[in-house]
């Protein structure tokens, strides 16, 4: 045997070893569920809230959006919920819910400043903000403030990754890097709640309102469906 | 020197003709690491709307190396490029094991970069993988861009692209008009999608363009740099062209007009993309021999 297939075989053993470290580390345990049904997760009337028919069109929870609307969305996520609520004072909360049960780096939640402004919005942040959904538990949200030509949006997000919440692109992606080399394949859920407004100085007044809708939501939730909107990191 | 002579070095170490045998545990082992991920290229990359640059930047690739053939046939090692080139493959090694398990794709397909010219080290040495530089920088090109920074390239491009044809068909009269990307003309609402960004086409102009730079060797080098220069305006213009096509064929033909031509106007838009590029280096071709029959006159 030659010097040179000495080296070439060398390389060959090299190169099967990651080939096989690879599949070693490649994490299995999915934390998703199997078939979330937010439909029947998430119910139609809680407190003084009920669903009613939408009248208004949503934006998708998508930023590329094909010929078929439905098909774009159906493709990105595995179950996605839309609906409007009205509260008996007559206010109006659109949420929507966007939910995968596997998140990876190149496939993962579409984060709404993206989905609006690909759908003509314009979108400006108006910053974090803590929900409190109740005593014990808040969650860091962004709030958009998103307008076109013929309406003004206001919009209040979070995402679940796993069991954590994480809005930032990076936050994201480290979160999802994180599970994965503990072995695990965390799920992700967009939340996302909204309501129309004349103006852009209505923008706290509506703020407020979706805070109170997603609390009470989540407090009309059992424990298992509250982790899986909010996650359950400890906070200490 | 003659083919096939072993000429001992003062290191010892042999100039010698590369025996054929030593690539073939190579060759098995870059199947083994990177044929699944071509395979996933294909599927999460090159699958969604105009495939094709990937497959032809592998096919150019390959091309390359085939030209370059005779420069892999000398082999003349040194001990530093040994070490250089073990070190290059086991970091690649480790790079394409994290980046693989972790869906990471540009650790993974970017340990091309680090594991390729590592072997060439190993078994051919410093002189001959210097030669090929050009070959090994341009497995870059089949590096996916990350989603997040193609979100934002994305916004600017899309923005611009949906205004210059709002703009130009405002001016010729059509009743169109724009909400961020969103163009309303007529009745008809259109999507400015990612793939109307023309990124595709831009990398895939891009790969083209420094291919054709590189083999045409132009000996005044303000022509490459033109030439170069000339790759993010062409393709730009192009796709307003290819968007602007489809506005007008949705507006005077209907929607289903405007979906139909919708993958025609892409092949013509690349067409139209390599045409202006390979004419724009004529034209320089011919400037520059007129300068110097002026000057010569």
């Amino acid at each position: 045997m030659t010097a040179g297939l000495v080296r070439g075989l060398a390389v060959l053993a090299l190169l099967a070893t990651a080939s096989y470290s690879a599949a070693l580390l490649t994490p299995r345990r999915e934390l998703g569920l199997d078939t979330p049904r937010l439909v029947a997760l998430i119910p139609e009337r809680f407190g003084s809230w009920a669903a009613e028919p939408t009248t208004v069109l949503p934006v998708l929870l998508v930023p590329d959006v094909l010929a078929d609307a439905e098909a774009s969305q159906t493709e990105s996520y595995d179950d996605v919920l839309m609906r409007t609520y009205r509260r008996t004072d007559g206010a109006r909360v659109m949420v929507a819910l966007a939910y995968g049960r596997r998140q990876t780096q190149e496939l993962k939640i579409h984060r709404p400043e993206l989905c609006y402004y690909a759908q003509g919005f314009a979108v400006s942040a108006l910053g974090a903000r803590s929900v409190q959904l109740d005593s014990g538990r808040t969650v860091e949200s962004r709030a958009l403030l998103t307008e076109n030509r013929s309406r003004t949006e206001i919009v209040t997000y979070w995402i679940r990754v796993g069991e954590r919440v994480a809005n930032d692109a990076w936050d994201i992606r480290w979160t999802i890097f994180r599970d994965g080399l503990d072995g695990r394949v965390p799920d992700g859920l967009l939340v996302r709640a909204s309501s129309l407004t004349e103006t852009a100085a209505g923008a706290e007044h509506e703020l407020v309102l979706q805070h109170e809708f997603l609390a009470d939501l989540y407090g009309a939730l059992p424990v298992v469906t509250q982790r899986f909107l909010a996650g359950h990191e400890v906070v200490l | 020197m003659t083919v096939g002579s072993t000429i001992v070095l003062p290191g010892g170490l042999a100039t010698a003709r590369g025996s054929g045998a030593m690539w073939w545990p190579v060759v098995a082992g870059l199947l083994v690491l990177y044929l699944p991920t071509y395979l996933d290229l294909d599927a999460v990359y090159w699958a969604r709307e105009n495939g094709a640059p990937g497959i032809v930047v592998v096919a150019i690739w390959l091309w390359l190396v085939w030209r370059a053939r005779a420069a892999l046939q000398t082999q003349r090692r040194t001990r530093a490029g040994s070490v250089a080139g073990w070190l290059a493959i086991v970091t690649g090694a480790a790079l394409y094991a994290l980046g693989r398990s972790q869906q990471l794709f540009q650790l993974e397909v970017g340990s091309q970069l680090l594991i390729v010219p590592g072997i060439v080290l190993v078994l051919l040495g410093p002189a001959a993988t210097r030669r090929l530089w050009f070959v090994w920088a341009f497995l870059a090109f089949t590096v996916p861009l990350p989603g997040s920074l193609i979100d934002s390239l994305l916004v600017p491009l899309k923005e611009f692209v949906a205004a210059a044809v709002t703009d130009v068909l405002f001016f010729a009269g059509l009743p169109i008009a724009r909400d961020g990307v969103v163009i309303y003309v007529g009745p008809y609402q259109l999507f400015i999608a990612d793939a109307c960004s023309g990124l595709n086409q831009l990398v895939a102009l891009a790969a083209i363009g420094v291919l054709y730079v590189h083999v045409a060797a132009h000996k005044a080098r303000m022509h490459s740099v033109l030439l170069l220069a000339s790759i993010v305006p062409v393709a730009t213009i192009a796709n307003v062209l290819r968007v602007t096509t489809l506005v007008l064929a949705t507006y005077f033909g209907g929607d289903a007009l405007g979906r139909q031509l919708h993958d025609y106007v892409s092949y013509a838009e690349i067409a139209v993309a390599f045409g202006t590029f390979f004419v724009l280096d004529h034209a320089l071709t011919a400037w520059r021999r007129l300068r110097l029959r002026r000057s010569a006159a």
